[in-house]
Parts: structure tokens; sequence; C-alpha cells
């Protein structure tokens, strides 16, 4: 067998496992076992699915996770969000599309407390997303600013994705948060300034 | 065969609701262990031993938390099409595809007992006669895989560890299986 059709047979029979609704680890780790045992023969195949345990269990970039994961969930178990997120709705709440600047401004603070997008993204439609549907925002325009805020998550540092890229890539994790640092606050400005423009359009 | 379903998932949900309560906690050791080789290094002479035990610890902590993250449904699951079925629907998808995970982690488990018999000593190909032959004594221990770092550990009880993981998550996919099974019969879980 090729190593095209190799490759072309693994991905599709993942992506149709996937498609199936089946817990993620299961679908993909199903092909990859099937895959092993028809190329590598009974022996290699039964190994290599635990090899790649082993594997995994050596590459320690891996122990950040667990923690910024947890420190994600004390931010918003111990509702310092929803404090945070009422301080933006005071100082904002009088502008033109005011909470939806309001939001991005938390957005910017959970990533500079916590290096995932995830942990901004589950935090943003949580708390913000209900408040500003509630005030007749518009439904497009309100998803957007939530997904988008929460991508700062890992330009902002602290950020999970840079420590891994800095691990493979053997790059200091200290210089390349700092090189985040400006980009994700431009972004968030360039944020704030489409917000308000696009206010000023749609109220005309 | 109801009530020896109904038997079977109670036992198993509450071996492995507790375990995982338990388990929880191993995040404060990863962090006590990451904790002590950070002192150590800024003010005494850094350790051997600290990033290898935090691993150990962290796959305890995955291989062992994975059983009660089955039972809680955390599991991400690809719901593009799965998110708007009806529960039924959902069943009788979840009736076929869990057989694959089951595979996998059948594999998975065979893997990991060739490993471990390999960190006994043993290089053959028959891992179940060699843990039979270390009951009755045909068998004897030879040498025990180390890692290659320099603290150098014995491997086998992390890997004893991840085989009891494992074969918790194939107990609790069983029970996910008859769950979707009870289900399809109308009763409610």
């Amino acid at each position: 067998m090729s190593y095209e059709l190799i490759a072309t047979l693994m991905f599709s029979s993942m992506m149709l496992m996937l498609l199936t609704g089946q817990r993620v680890f299961g679908a993909i780790g199903f092909v990859a076992v099937v895959a092993s045992l028809a190329l590598w023969g009974d022996r290699g195949g039964f190994d290599l699915g635990f090899a790649a345990a082993m594997k995994l269990m050596k590459w320690y970039p891996l122990l950040t996770l667990p923690m910024f994961i947890f420190m994600g969930y004390v931010l918003s178990e111990s509702k310092i969000a929803d404090d945070l997120y009422k301080m933006f709705h005071v100082w904002m709440g009088g502008l033109q599309g005011g909470l939806a600047i309001g939001t991005i401004g938390l957005m910017v603070l959970i990533s500079a407390m916590n290096g995932l997008s995830v942990a901004g993204m589950a935090i943003g439609a949580t708390i913000a997303l209900p408040e500003l549907l509630k005030r007749g925002y518009d439904k497009r325009m309100v998803t957007g600013v939530i997904q988008a805020g929460s991508s700062l998550g890992i330009l902002v540092p602290p950020s999970v994705v840079l420590v891994l890229y800095a691990m493979i890539a053997r790059q200091p994790v200290g210089q390349l948060w700092l090189a985040g640092v400006v980009p994700g606050l431009m972004m968030a400005t360039m944020f704030i300034i489409y917000i308000v423009d696009f206010n000023i359009i749609q109220f005309k | 065969m109801t009530g020896f379903m109904h038997f079977y998932i109670r036992i198993i949900d509450a071996i492995n609701y507790r375990v995982g309560r338990v388990i929880m906690y191993g995040i404060f050791v990863i962090m006590a262990i990451l904790l002590i080789s950070s002192v150590n290094k800024t003010f005494f002479t850094p350790t051997l031993w600290t990033l290898e035990m935090a691993q150990f610890a962290l796959v305890s902590y995955y291989i062992l938390g994975g059983p009660y993250s089955i039972q809680l449904g955390s599991n991400v699951r690809m719901d593009l099409l799965y998110g708007e079925w009806t529960i039924r629907k959902k069943a009788w998808a979840d009736l076929f595809t869990v057989m694959f995970l089951i595979f996998y982690l059948c594999v998975l488990i065979y893997g990991a007992i060739s490993s471990t018999a390999y960190s006994f000593g043993y290089w053959g190909t028959e891992p179940f006669s060699f843990f039979g032959g270390l009951i009755t004594g045909a068998e004897e221990i030879g040498h025990m895989e180390r890692s290659s770092s320099a603290w150098r550990p014995y491997l086998w009880p992390i890997k004893v560890v991840m085989i009891f993981g494992i074969f918790l998550m194939l107990l609790q996919c069983i029970s996910e299986l008859l769950k979707d099974v009870l289900r399809l019969k109308g009763e409610e879980i």
C-alpha cells in the first residue's frame, strides 16, 4: 500500500468516526490501532498503541497543562470573572455598544491570567453572552465578539500554546511570551475599533 | 438479565466514582513535586528525581481519572450531527460506536501487559504465560527495565498503574454500553 493511500484512508476513516459522535480519543485511537495492526501485524500493532502512551508520558511540556486548566477553573468557580464583568458593565455601560467593548476588556484580563482560549470561551459564553443578548445586541456580532476575544487567550501571556511551541522549536518561553503582548493588545484594540464602527453604522 | 445490568452498572459506577474522586487530589501532588523542584533548584542542589516523579504522578492522575470522566460524560465529542439527535438515536449510535472504543482499550491493555512483562525482564511473546509462571514459580524475574535518565527509576510500577487504569476504563465503557441498552428498553438512567 502506498503512503498516500494509507494517509488518505486513515484520515477519512477518522473523520467518519468523529462524525458518529463517539468520544474523540476513542475514535482517533481506534483508527490508529487498526492501522498499526494492519501494517505491522499482531505484535508490533499491539505494542505501538501502548508505546504511544509511554511516549506521551515522557513529553514533559504536558505537565503544564493541568496547572493551566486548574487556574481556569479557579477563576470561573470563585466567581472572580463575574465580578470583573460587573466592573466592565459599570465602566462601559454608558457608551454605544459599551457592553461588547467591556466583553473584549474582560477577555483581555482573562487571557492575562489564564493561558487557554477555551477557558475564555467558556467564561464568555456563560457570563457575557446571556447579558449581551438580554440587552438586544445583534446575535451575530455578539458571538463574534466572544470568539474573537477568547482567541486572545493564547496570544497574551501566559499562554499554553506558546509553551508547547517553545518546547518543540527549542526557543525561550519568556521571550515568546513577551512577543505576544503587543500583538495581543493590538488585536484587542482593533476589535474595539470594529465594534464602535459596527455600532455607528448599525444605528444610523 | 436487566437485574444483572443494573447490578453491574451500580457496582462499576460506584468503584470508578470513588477512584476518580480520590485521584482528583493528584493535581496537588503534582504541584507539590514541582514546587519542591523549583525550591531546590533556586536555593539548594537541583534534584534528579522531581521531573520523572512529576511525570509518573501526572500519568496516574490522567489514567486513573479516565473512568470517572467517561462516567461524567465529559469527554470531547464532535457534536456536529450528534448534538441534534434525540436521546434514543444517540443511544443507538453509541451502542455501535462504543465497540470501537472497547476494541481500542483491549489492544491498549494487551500492549500494556506485554510491556509490563518486558519491564520485568521477559523478552518473549507470551506475557500471560510469563505472569502465570511467576505465580507458580516456573518463571523468574529477569533484568528489570529502568528509565534512561540520571535517576534511573524502575518502570514497572507506573506500567502496573496504567494497566489498572485502562482496565477500569474498559469496565466503565461496558457500563456505558449497558446504560445505552437500558435506555433503548425505555428506562430512565
